[in-house]
């Protein structure tokens, strides 16, 4: 058993590192959508008074939270070619993803920015600062302080998730692992090796941000 | 000395601020009631009055932190508040209310100085951002500030790097920085431990003295009586006296007034001596 496994690692390593690699690439590049798209919904959702960004911003991310993020890669990945808009199987998969952290991040972002002081932007009022530079010079730099840990667990979450793509055929950690289950019948060994691989990368990865998250709460004192 | 003809007519001029017959609520709590004062250049005006007059709403409502409900405001000719045809106010426009914030500057109970940013980011960052100002300009303006509130050596330290007089020292610096033509204060020493509040008052006096336009909402009245030209009392809303400093707290006409200065001038002492707990009451 050991000794087959060992045998076997040798031959799947090269296919299981790759599809490693192509997991964390997904987890940086989702990730970096899901920040950007949800800052600008988080903005589009401070103002109700600015109807014209509210409702539209508010309206995606409810359809967003209320349907399932599989639901959400199959529509891309099948029905937008309909549409005549065809895009590659991994640009879908970080789109799709990225989309869809990005309706749960707005969320952390909005609660960011109204952590900040009201006498924040009532002391940038008083210095007649316009309300674009007083978000960017005041309130936003003391938002993302305060959402560096919340987005720490949402990069976690993000990892394992990506998992969810092997299903449009991306050649990421779970599907190389299905490919050579399928191939080998080693179900057993494989799916076990699959499982430690997420598990020391995702590991880690949240005790650091749950000792960052302890560190930033001593820093405020 | 080319002020000297100015100053000489300065009766006869337009006063920097007008305020007529001002009216503001927060739901059914009048706060202020036919408020009605005009403060000239130069004219440093102290307001006291129990918590809850509407003293820090009168200051609220001159930089447009809050809307009036009726009533004309009127700060250097910019027509803050005016009534509109059904005789509510009208709410100014973005445009007037930034033309008005860059005539006066405000000092905060909080200090409310940008965590994030140096000593120097904080008062540099509106006059570059606003004022057009290039770094450099900025930063010899700011230099000089901090040399005259005696923390130049503060400049490249962070907000909770200071002591809470230092801190609002460099809050009124900040303002400064913008060159307002007026300033207010709303009790900017009644958040600071009381060895520090000195400090403070030193470089408000400063600014008096250099001839500042200022309105202050203070507890402390041994600072009122030495640096006002003019104090006014409030009550529940409304102006119930105004005058000079002599007449208001040696010989108030207003019963109301005469009660209030007893009270804190007999609690004045303990008031000093723990700001904390005279502003929770």
């Amino acid at each position: 058993m050991i000794e087959s496994l060992a045998k076997n690692l040798e031959v799947w390593s090269g296919p299981l590192l790759n599809g490693t690699i192509l997991t964390v690439f997904l987890t940086f590049t989702s990730f970096a959508v899901g920040l950007s798209l949800g800052l600008v919904l988080a903005l589009a959702r401070l103002n109700r008074k600015l109807w014209y960004f509210y409702w539209p911003a508010q309206t995606f991310v409810e359809l967003i939270r209320g349907t399932p993020l599989i639901v959400q890669l199959f529509y891309l990945f099948f029905v937008l070619p309909f549409v005549g808009i065809t895009m590659d199987p991994i640009t879908t998969g970080i789109l799709g993803l990225g989309i869809n952290y990005g309706a749960y991040m707005s969320e952390v972002y909005r609660g960011g920015i109204e952590a900040v002081e009201r006498g924040q932007w009532e002391a940038a009022h008083a210095l007649a600062m316009p309300t674009s530079l007083i978000m960017r010079a005041v309130v936003l730099p003391q938002a993302f302080r305060i959402i560096i840990p919340p987005m720490g667990n949402y990069f976690v979450a993000l990892f394992k998730d990506t998992a969810i793509v092997a299903t449009i055929s991306i050649t990421e950690l779970l599907f190389t692992a299905r490919l050579i289950a399928s191939q080998t019948f080693q179900y057993l060994q494989v799916y076990t090796i699959v499982l430690v691989i997420y598990f020391v990368i995702s590991y880690p990865a949240s005790r650091a941000v749950a000792r960052l998250e302890r560190y930033m709460r001593i820093a405020d004192r | 000395m080319t002020e000297s003809p100015t100053a000489a007519t300065t009766g006869s001029r337009a006063p920097l601020i007008e305020i007529r017959e001002v009216h503001k609520s927060f739901g059914t709590l009048e706060v202020l009631r036919d408020v009605t004062i005009d403060v000239d250049s130069g004219e440093v005006v102290v307001v006291i009055g129990p918590s809850g007059a509407g003293k820090t709403t009168l200051l609220r409502v001159l930089n447009c932190l809050e809307a009036v409900d009726a009533g004309t405001i009127k700060i250097k000719g910019i027509r803050v508040a005016e009534p509109g045809p059904d005789g509510r106010s009208l709410r100014p426009d973005d445009r007037t209310i930034r033309a008005v914030r860059l005539e006066i500057g405000m000092v905060f109970q909080r200090f409310n100085l940008f965590p994030h940013m140096t000593v120097m980011d904080n008062i540099t960052i509106a006059p570059i951002h606003v004022r057009g100002l290039d770094s450099e300009e900025a930063r010899g303006r700011a230099t000089a500030l901090l040399r005259r509130i005696g923390l130049l050596d503060k400049a490249n330290v962070y907000p909770h790097q200071l002591s809470g007089g230092q801190q609002q020292r460099v809050a009124i610096a900040r303002a400064l920085a913008m060159q307002p033509e007026a300033m207010l204060f709303d009790e900017v020493t009644s958040a600071l431990d009381p060895e520090l509040v000195g400090e403070v008052l030193k470089v408000m006096r400063q600014l008096a003295d250099d001839g500042m336009t200022m309105i202050i909402v203070t507890h402390e009245m041994q600072f009122a009586r030495e640096v006002a030209d003019r104090v006014v009392v409030m009550d529940a809303g409304r102006i119930i006296e105004m005058g000079q400093p002599r007449e208001i707290f040696q010989a108030p006409r207003e019963p109301r007034t005469a009660e209030f200065l007893r009270r804190v001038l007999v609690e004045g002492r303990e008031a000093t001596a723990s700001p904390a707990q005279a502003e929770s009451e």
